[in-house]
């Protein structure tokens, strides 16, 4: 296992595209018109990740806990504003509390790990907190963006219902009860999926990678193991935490439902 | 403590400030009074209805509930004891029993009890030969209307906030809601504010008229008059 991990040349790398060229010819010819999206994604695939690995060197070798909070602020940042553009209500502004519900629920989290789990020494060694931060964010914002997505759906679908329990003397959190659980199930469950499938379905991503940099398989399943269960955790911890502050805000003071 | 109920004192309301929709209302509502809201579609009945459970909020003046004004009251008991029945009933996806009860797992009703004789005999006042365990979606609009007024009922509010409870029924299930509608202040200690802007087949005597004309509240009998 201690063999050297085969540097892939430049060359390589951009030959890799004419995978995309064989998926432009497709799209030209069944009239998908996604070559635009194609070339755009191609491109910022390049660029995003070449300046990721430059990013990375200077945290790595700058091994300041302050830069590397920045770091982890700005990816949790950018999530949350993918989660915006990605949940179709407009009318309440849950941007800044979903991120400051986020931040603290994944700093919490990636701290746990990081000191209790893994016990790395200092805890926020970069080469273990940044990626294994980025793990937790990109997982809970696709669950964050379902579970409102589900929330404010829900909501406005039974109206109604919800009108019907504040007229009879509900307070706001009896009359969304279900809506809320129902929002946290549907972001949760492709955690949960991915718990039943792994192994045998997939060889996750991250396993795959200490393998290919010559892990041994065995070390490489602990870790494995630890980032699923954490990912279960981290997807529940945030969701609950920003739908608390999120239900809150769809009700006016006057307990009326704000939607 | 004072005779009446509610009592509104230089209530205004507007949805927007340049446009209100009532002004400087004033008017005393005794226990157990059956009060018709009348005025044509769009002058604010509905709204002067939501003004006692505070769906409505108001802008100026201030309504009392038995000499407390309603901000004194936490909003979830306020509304368990003014209920508001919109105009359309609403049923959960369950059985008849399963719509009477729900109500009483909230916190503002958790002294009572769900009482199921007590549901069998308002079915009985109002005429439903159904069983509590039937599917309530599949009730005719005039038996839901029926079931959503023995629901508020079961949670003995003091006031009944009814809109417009006979708009979408035909003429005998409206008559015959009606007629329930006005004994039930006799027979049970609950004051009913009922809009509506058709006429209604109320005894003369046994109902007081208010109209909504020019941003103003209109009693129908001169002592009124403080009604502006």
């Amino acid at each position: 296992m201690s063999e050297q991990i085969i540097n892939i040349t430049w060359f390589n790398v951009v030959l890799t595209s004419l995978l995309v060229l064989g998926a432009g010819i497709c799209s030209v010819y069944l009239k998908l018109h996604l070559e635009k999206e194609l070339v755009v994604g191609t491109i910022r695939t390049f660029i995003q990740l070449f300046l990721l690995g430059y990013v990375l060197n200077i945290i790595f070798s700058l091994n300041n806990p302050l830069v590397i909070l920045l770091m982890f602020s700005f990816m949790i940042l950018f999530a949350a504003r993918i989660i915006t553009g990605r949940v179709k209500e407009r009318r309440i502004p849950y941007f800044l509390p979903v991120l400051g519900s986020m931040f603290l629920s994944y700093m919490i989290i990636n701290f746990f790990v990081m000191s209790v789990i893994v016990q790395v020494k200092p805890w926020y060694k970069p080469i273990y907190f940044i990626p294994i931060g980025g793990m937790i964010i990109g997982n809970s914002m696709n669950a964050l963006s379902i579970s409102m997505n589900s929330w404010f759906e829900g909501l406005k679908k039974e109206r109604d219902r919800v009108e019907l329990y504040l007229s009879l003397g509900a307070n706001p959190v009896e009359s969304s009860r279900s809506n809320f659980t129902d929002a946290v199930k549907s972001g949760m469950i492709p955690s949960i999926n991915a718990l039943m499938s792994v192994g045998i379905v997939s060889i996750p991503g991250m396993m795959t990678g200490q393998i290919l940099a010559g892990v041994d398989p065995l070390i490489a399943i602990k870790y494995q193991i630890v980032i699923m269960l954490l990912l279960v955790g981290s997807t529940a911890i945030s969701t609950v935490f920003a739908l608390h502050i999120v239900r809150k805000m769809s009700f006016t003071p006057n307990e009326q439902l704000n939607l | 403590m004072s005779s009446y109920i509610l009592k509104l004192e230089n209530v205004s309301f507007a949805y927007k400030a340049e446009n209100p929709v009532f002004t400087n209302i004033n008017a005393e509502i005794s226990e157990n009074e059956l009060i018709v809201i009348q005025g044509e579609s769009g002058l604010g009945k509905s709204t002067f209805l939501k003004l006692f459970n505070r769906f409505c909020e108001l802008d100026e003046g201030r309504i009392l509930l038995n000499d407390r004004e309603l901000k004194e009251y936490q909003i979830d008991r306020l509304r368990g004891q003014i209920i508001y029945l919109p105009q359309l009933p609403f049923m959960i996806d369950g059985t008849i029993e399963e719509n009477l009860s729900f109500a009483f797992d909230f916190q503002a009703h958790k002294e009572k009890t769900y009482n199921s004789p007590k549901a069998e005999e308002w079915m009985s006042y109002f005429q439903l030969n159904t069983k509590l365990n039937e599917n309530a979606l599949k009730l005719s609009t005039g038996q839901k209307q029926r079931i959503a007024l023995i629901r508020a009922l079961l949670l003995e509010p003091g006031v009944l906030l009814l809109d417009e409870p006979c708009s979408s029924l035909d003429r005998k299930n409206r008559e015959l809601i009606e007629k329930k509608i006005e004994s039930l202040t006799s027979e049970s200690k609950v004051t009913v504010l009922m809009a509506t802007h058709s006429e209604v087949t109320f005894g003369h005597s046994n109902y007081r008229k208010f109209t909504i004309k020019g941003k103003k509240l209109q009693g129908e009998e001169p002592q009124e008059a403080g009604m502006a």
